[in-house]
This record gives C-alpha cells, sequence and structure tokens, in this order.
C-alpha cells in the first residue's frame, strides 16, 4: 500500500492538536482534575497503600488541581471520621514518611465519604450526587466478591459514562480461575469498554521491575546474550518468612498457586522474556507481555506432577521462637490442602526460549523475604585451567535481578585469584538500585495511581494477559483439586518441600538459595 | 620553582584511599562501602570564599548523582600554583546498611598554571563516562586560557545571571557545542506556568493571532531569563512575527523576568510575579495564583545533571535569543 501525504497542515489545525509550548524533557505531565471513588474505604487496602500513596503525590504536587476523593464503605462514617482514619493511616504507613501537617490538611480537605452498600441501588444515587460531571476514577478496593455488583451499579446509574472520562480501577485478584476471570471481564465489559479498565497489578509499578525493561532494552550487551544459546535456565523466586497471619480463612481459599503465581511470577516472567516492544506505549509493551503469556507451554494433566510442586508449612521453631504449621494458624481447617508453597516448571514454546526452563517458586515461611530473578548462563564451553578442581572455579556467569528487599542487579563471574597459581573464584559484581540513586522512588502505588489519572495503561494488565496467565495455571489448579497431598511436606524456616529440589534434580539443576 | 602535579600519583591516593575506606568499614559481615560514580562531575570556580558553598552543593548534588568530583580551584595572580588532594564523600542511606563513597579531588590552579588543566582533566576523568563541567562564574567562559578546559567537557554548565551583559554571554554560549545555563533552568517553572494556560485547545487558537509579547523584568537592562523567556515563546509558535517589547520594573526577582504578556487582538494573557513564591495568571478575565518557589542552587543543577543529552528546545532558544539580545543592543 502506499500512501501518499496530502499538503502540510496549516498552523492553526496544528494549534489544535498540540500546545506548542509543552517540554516533556523537563515538564512533569500533570494529571487532569479528577475525582477518585475508593470502594472500599475503610478497608486494609486503602488504608496501607492508596491513602499513603496519595499523600505522597499529594506532597510531590503530583495532584491535580480540584483532586477530590470519595470514600465509599458500608461502615458508618462521617467525613471527619474518614479523614481521621486516613490521617492515623498515613502515620503508620512506612513508604510515606513522617507526617506534615500542613501537607496532610490540604489532602484532608478533598477527602469525603458516603456509606452504602454494594447491592443498594440508592448508594450509587447518592454517589451520582456528589460527583457532578467531571472526571472520575472509579477503584475497586474491596473484596473480589464485591466488584460484579459494583460495577452493575455503577452501570444502573449510568455513572460509567459522563462528560468526562471515566476509568475502573481493578485490583486482583481476577477471578479465581480461568471461567471465573472470564466471567469477571465480561461482567466488568458490559459497563466499561475494555479501554476504560485498569487491572492494577502493583509488581508491576515497583520500579525495580520497571528496571528490568530498562536493563534488557537500554542496554546493548544483554540482550543479544538473551536466548536459549546463551541462558541455560531462569529462576524466579518470591519467599516470604512471614505465614498468613491474621489472614488464614481468606489464605485456604487460595493458596500460593493462585495468590502469586498466577499473577505475580507470570507478570515477572512475561517482563523478563518478552519480545522488545517497537515503542514503550502501552498497547506495543502489553502486547507483547500478553504474547509471551499465550506462549508457555500449557502443562498436560499427566504433565502435572512432573512439572509442579505444591507444599505446605508445617511446625517448626524458627529463630528461637515456636511458629504453628499452616494448620495451626488462626481460621485454617486441621485437614487444610492448601498450598502455601508452589514451583512450577514451565517451558516458553517460541524460537528465543525453546528447551530454557523458567523455573518459578513461591512461599511463605521460607527462610527470608525475596524476590528475585536469576539468569543462569551456559558454562563456558570448555576449561583451559587444569588446576581448577573446585567446582565453583567453574561456576556459570549468573545474572541476578533483585526485586526486594534491596532492589538491583548482580553479575557473577570469575576471577583469578591473586597469587603464583591459576586458581579462579566466583566474584559479584553488583550495582545497588536504591543506593545509587539518591532520590526516593516513587512506591508501586504512587505510579500506578498517577498513571490511571494520566490514563496510561502501560503498567496495567490487559484482559487477554489475565487470561493467558490462568491458561497456565488452570490445569494444574485442577490436578491439585483432585489429589489429596501429604501436607505438611516442609518445616517453616526452610527452602521448601523436597519434591521441589527434585523437580530441578531431574533437569540437572539446583536451586539458587537467594 | 616549577609547580606540579602528576596524574598517576593522584589516581594512586585514589586508589589507596579505597584501600583504606574498605579497611574502615572492617570485618567479614560488614558489607563495606559501595563506591558510585555515574560521571565526572568538574567544577570550576573562581573565588576562594566560593568553597564552603560548593562543598555544600555537591555534598547535596552526588547523592543523587552519583560522581568523581573534580574541584578546580582557579586562584589569580603570576605565582605558580598546581596542588592537588583526594578526599572521599561517603554517607549512610535511610535504612541501609551500606555506605555510598563518591571520590573527590581538590586542584588549586594558578594563572599560569591554566595550560596544565586540560590534559589533568583528561586523565583524571573516570573512564567511559560522561565529563560534566560547571562553571560557578560564567565570566570565565570568556576567558581564553579557560576554552581548552570546557572543551573537555561532554556538558558544560553555565550560570549566566552571574554575567554583567546578556548580549556577549549569550552570544558566547550560542557558539558553544553543548552547554546548558541555569538562568534557563530557572524558568522551568515560569515556562511550565504558561505553558499549561495552553492545555486548553480553546485558548490556543488566539495563538495564531497572536500581534504582542511583553516582559517586564527586574534591573536596569534585559536580562538573560527575559530574552530566554521571549525566545522560548516565538520558537515554540514557529518564530512568527510579531511585536516583542521589554520594560523594566523597581522589583527584584530570582530569575530576573518579573512577567510576561501575550496578546492577539481582543485577547491577551498574562503571568506576573505577585511576590517570592507565588505568580498571578490573568486568561480570560480569570486571576488565578499559582506557586512559584525559588529555585536552589542544588535544584537548578539537579534538573541540569539528570538531563544526560541535547536539550534540543533550549539549542533553538538560545540560537534565538542570542539574535535578539544582538538587535537589542544595537
Amino acid at each position: 500500500m502506499v500512501t501518499i501525504s496530502g499538503p502540510e497542515r496549516n498552523w492553526e489545525e496544528k494549534l489544535r492538536e498540540q500546545n506548542p509550548f509543552e517540554d516533556p524533557l523537563r515538564f512533569t505531565r500533570p494529571a487532569p482534575p479528577c475525582t477518585l471513588v475508593i470502594f472500599g474505604a475503610s478497608g486494609d487496602l486503602t488504608k496501607r497503600k492508596l491513602v499513603p500513596a496519595l499523600y505522597s503525590l499529594s506532597c510531590d504536587r503530583r495532584l491535580p488541581r480540584g483532586f477530590r476523593v470519595v470514600g465509599v464503605s458500608r461502615t458508618p462514617l462521617s467525613d471527619e471520621q474518614f479523614r481521621e482514619k486516613m490521617k492515623s493511616a498515613v502515620q503508620a504507613a512506612d513508604e510515606a514518611g513522617p507526617l506534615d501537617e500542613g501537607e496532610w490538611s490540604g489532602l484532608a480537605r478533598s477527602l469525603s465519604y458516603l456509606s452504602g452498600d454494594a447491592g443498594d441501588a440508592a448508594t450509587y444515587q447518592r454517589l451520582r450526587g456528589k460527583l457532578g460531571e467531571g472526571n472520575v476514577l472509579f477503584y475497586l478496593a474491596t473484596q473480589p466478591s464485591q466488584y460484579q455488583p459494583i460495577v452493575a451499579g455503577l452501570g444502573g446509574e449510568g455513572l460509567s459514562q459522563g462528560a468526562g472520562w471515566r476509568r475502573l480501577v481493578v485490583e486482583k485478584p481476577f477471578g479465581q480461575d480461568l471461567e471465573s476471570a472470564r466471567s469477571l471481564n465480561q461482567a466488568l465489559q458490559r459497563v466499561f469498554a475494555e479501554s476504560q479498565i485498569y487491572r492494577i497489578h502493583h509488581y508491576l509499578g515497583k520500579e525495580t521491575v520497571q528496571n528490568i525493561l530498562a536493563f534488557r532494552f537500554g542496554n546493548g550487551i544483554f540482550e543479544p546474550l538473551w536466548n536459549r544459546r546463551y541462558v541455560n535456565h531462569v529462576q524466579i523466586t518470591a519467599a516470604e518468612s512471614i505465614g498468613v497471619e491474621q489472614r488464614g480463612a481468606f489464605y485456604q481459599e487460595v493458596g500460593a498457586l493462585r495468590d502469586m503465581i498466577q499473577n505475580h511470577l507470570l507478570q515477572v516472567m512475561a517482563t523478563i522474556a518478552m519480545e522488545p516492544a517497537a515503542v514503550y506505549q502501552a498497547d506495543a509493551v502489553r502486547d507483547e507481555r500478553a504474547k509471551l503469556l499465550r506462549s508457555v507451554r500449557v502443562l498436560k494433566p499427566e504433565e502435572v506432577s512432573l512439572h509442579a510442586v505444591a507444599g505446605q508449612y508445617g511446625p517448626a521453631r524458627v529463630g528461637g521462637v515456636e511458629v504453628p504449621g499452616f494448620r495451626s494458624e488462626p481460621g485454617v481447617t486441621p485437614e487444610s490442602q492448601t498450598d502455601t508453597y508452589a514451583a512450577l516448571t514451565l517451558l516458553v514454546d517460541n524460537w528465543r526460549w525453546a528447551g530454557v526452563p523458567f523455573y518459578l517458586r513461591t512461599g511463605k515461611r521460607l527462610p527470608k523475604r525475596v524476590t528475585e530473578i536469576a539468569i543462569e548462563f551456559h558454562a563456558a564451553p570448555h576449561a583451559p585451567f587444569a588446576d581448577s578442581h573446585d567446582a565453583l572455579a567453574v561456576a556459570p556467569n549468573l545474572l541476578i535481578l533483585r526485586i526486594q528487599p534491596e532492589e538491583g542487579i548482580s553479575l557473577r563471574f570469575v576471577a583469578k585469584r591473586p597469587g603464583r597459581r591459576m586458581w579462579l573464584r566466583p566474584v559479584s559484581m553488583d550495582f545497588n538500585y536504591g543506593s545509587s540513586f539518591g532520590a526516593r522512588p516513587p512506591s508501586a502505588y504512587e505510579t500506578l495511581l498517577l498513571d490511571a489519572m494520566l490514563g496510561d495503561p502501560t503498567l496495567y494488565i490487559r484482559q487477554d494477559a489475565v487470561e493467558a496467565s490462568w491458561g497456565v495455571v488452570q490445569p494444574i489448579l485442577e490436578e491439585w483439586a483432585n489429589r489429596r497431598f501429604e501436607f505438611p511436606n516442609y518445616a517453616a524456616g526452610t527452602w521448601g518441600p523436597v519434591a521441589a529440589d527434585e523437580m530441578l534434580a531431574r533437569q540437572g539443576h539446583v536451586w539458587r538459595r537467594p | 620553582m616549577q609547580a606540579q602535579v602528576r596524574p598517576e600519583n593522584i589516581l594512586k591516593e585514589l586508589h589507596e584511599l579505597w584501600v583504606s575506606l574498605g579497611e574502615q568499614a572492617g570485618g567479614s559481615e560488614s558489607p563495606g562501602v559501595l563506591r558510585a560514580c555515574a560521571m565526572t562531575l568538574v567544577v570550576a570556580t573562581s573565588q576562594a570564599e566560593d568553597a564552603p558553598a560548593v562543598r555544600e552543593v555537591l555534598a547535596e548534588l552526588i547523592r543523587e548523582h552519583p560522581s568523581r568530583v573534580i574541584v578546580l580551584c582557579l586562584r589569580q595572580g603570576a605565582e605558580p600554583l598546581l596542588e592537588a588532594r583526594v578526599t572521599a564523600e561517603c554517607w549512610l542511606p535511610f535504612g541501609a546498611r551500606q555506605q555510598i563513597c563518591c571520590e573527590r579531588i581538590e586542584i588549586s590552579a594558578g594563572e599560569a598554571n591554566l595550560p596544565d588543566l586540560p590534559s589533568l582533566l583528561l586523565a583524571l576523568a573516570a573512564p567511559g563516562l560522561p565529563v560534566v563541567l560547571w562553571c560557578r562564574h560564567a565570566p570565565l567562559i570568556e576567558v581564553a586560557e579557560f576554552q581548552p578546559i570546557a572543551a573537555v567537557a561532554d556538558k558544560l554548565i553555565l550560570d549566566s545571571s552571574t554575567c554583567p551583559e546578556a548580549g556577549s554571554i549569550l552570544r558566547h554560549m550560542a557558539g558553544l557545542p553543548a552547554v546548558a545555563d541555569l538562568s534557563w533552568t530557572r524558568l522551568t517553572g515560569w515556562r511550565e506556568i504558561i505553558a499549561r494556560l495552553f492545555d486548553d485547545a480553546g485558548r490556543r487558537k488566539h495563538l495564531a493571532g497572536l500581534a504582542e509579547l511583553h516582559i517586564s523584568y527586574a534591573g536596569e537592562a534585559i536580562p538573560v531569563g527575559g530574552y530566554y523567556l521571549a525566545a522560548w515563546v516565538l520558537s515554540a509558535l514557529g518564530e512568527i512575527a510579531i511585536h516583542f517589547d521589554a520594560f523594566s520594573e523597581p522589583r527584584p526577582s530570582e530569575s530576573g523576568v518579573l512577567g510576561l504578556m501575550l496578546a492577539a487582538p481582543g485577547w491577551s494573557v498574562s503571568v506576573r510575579q505577585v511576590d517570592d513564591s507565588t505568580v498571578e495568571t490573568v486568561v480570560d478575565s480569570v486571576r488565578q495564583r499559582s506557586a512559584l518557589p525559588q529555585r536552589t542552587e542544588v535544584s537548578v543543577l539537579r534538573e541540569e545533571l539528570a538531563i544526560a543529552g541535547r536539550d534540543h528546545v533550549y539549542d533553538r532558544v538560545l540560537r534565538l535569543a542570542a539574535r535578539m539580545a544582538g538587535r537589542q543592543g544595537r
């Protein structure tokens, strides 16, 4: 097809389309005036993450003029009581820093509260009265069971459309399985267009996860190595040292595979393994992520026991303290079959990654809290240093991308020990992300809230990616639902069940100790 | 007596410094110190009394832009002088276990030793990383012996507000390959407020018929900032033919600029400084006040150091501002 350009558009036309004074190199793009409606305003997420993030944005002057927050929840509260609760939340939050009374009073004036039931049409009528015609960002920070009634309520009152833009932020989990994810997507799309829906995944808002893209596609030297010719295997670990705390009843219904692997780890894997997008724009990046997830080989039922390991922690003494097993946690049934640990071997069916195992593991009550990606390269094809019998001396190169707690990048390579003999030792070259740039990085929720106000969904998940990731875990969920596990199978404070080590051993690999 | 500094001795001292810092951190359980370096930041200062202020600015800057810092203290007088000393600037980030350290080389040089500095800088610059030269006294750049020193840098940062005559420094800077001016950086807030007024497409249609541009300024002559602001408006609008004038007001201003008015037939917009930290905009008969806090030296430098490549908007504005100042001077 040949495109013939027409005559150059005149100056007036150009002025209509763009602001000639814009200077993206220096100016911060301002969010347009809008109202944020938080459903689940008296809940944990609002207190721990959303309002502290709004406070930080307010301190950084990133909130638009005329910004308002309407909190909606069943708990009866006055505006003033809501503000007091939120103030305490900001004071208690780690990320927001010490509270500045002046800054807080500015934000507090924008907060108001609406008490109402999600299933009651009158709630949405009253909400309509509070909103007017401007831009509105609806945020579902409730239990997932409330999503569909809220969206239906918003649709019933015509609140998904207005003179300004209307957007909907939905928190994970996006369904409990593939079928419920599809059903949720259909329910959301009956009221909101896909372009209005922002499925939040806070991992993707983390600076370090975004830095993976910078590292891969901003440097010329790594991408040529980023494929089956050089990469032996990849290990993605998200370990927590704590148990289920007070969330036993909730966690029992979810488990590690649904809670962490289906969304967090598969999204991280997609970021590690996706093809480069042509431009760093929402659809281009999200196309590549979704494409990668669709390329992950779906396990056949008979393969599940070989490539997926479920675990549940038992009681142990950790650091001088007796910790209970999962089945003794409050709210958990004594015969619970819930996985508090899950490990998978996944393969990606494309030219870049054919035959390279991606090992994913997550668990509670593991020895430490750490999230990292370890990319192990093939060993040097020939070892000319005859004296180096030590296995360490021929350790393959390893690239570690640490997401938490100390974000950074390490490259392990082999160097000669000082001395007369040719003895080799692995050494590590470290880049510490937090320390090397003094500025406070924004929290994931600051980044994601601002992006939603600006209409940039790059770091949000699209429907096809959600369904593709459910497609990967669905056969495992189904197999595990039909099995009776010998739980508990790992002691609290250890790196998980022996079966997970055996899964790697079959491939000649071992789990890295982070 | 011949003053002499050998770069290999300084590099050796740097090496010994790192060994000693590692030993001080001590212990097998200690994470040691982290050497951070993203660029070589050369600071040229010609006034001895600047030293404490420069030290404070650098201490803040390197936390965000970790650098090998080379401070050039240029002394007046015919006596040969070339001395160097090496130190480290270390800090422990909040909540971290590992100290971060940056190298700092302080070189004192007399006028007679200015020709020794370029080769010294070339030897001492951190390998493979950009070299940024912050020339704290812009008039230095017009000194012939300083040119080879400036030529070592990938980016030169000046503060033209320290120059007495706008036209001369603008013309000089327009001839330099990669230059940044803190007088321009101080206008970012002004420019952003003006730009936001035209986010509304309805207002933008008036720009096509713009006929007048007025700038008010502090002082006796149009400051560099005044030329920049006018040149920015004109270059954004495609250098249209417009009536430009500037007038002085007896009020102080950090950037030298006190206000701007754009007028088309039957329509105008103005932005005016009300006090040290507030401006008032008037557009479509609506008055609105916005915060425009004064910029510290650290904050403007931080903004400039964050820009690694060329600022094409500034490059265009500088060329036009130099032309405007030339015409105004005639």
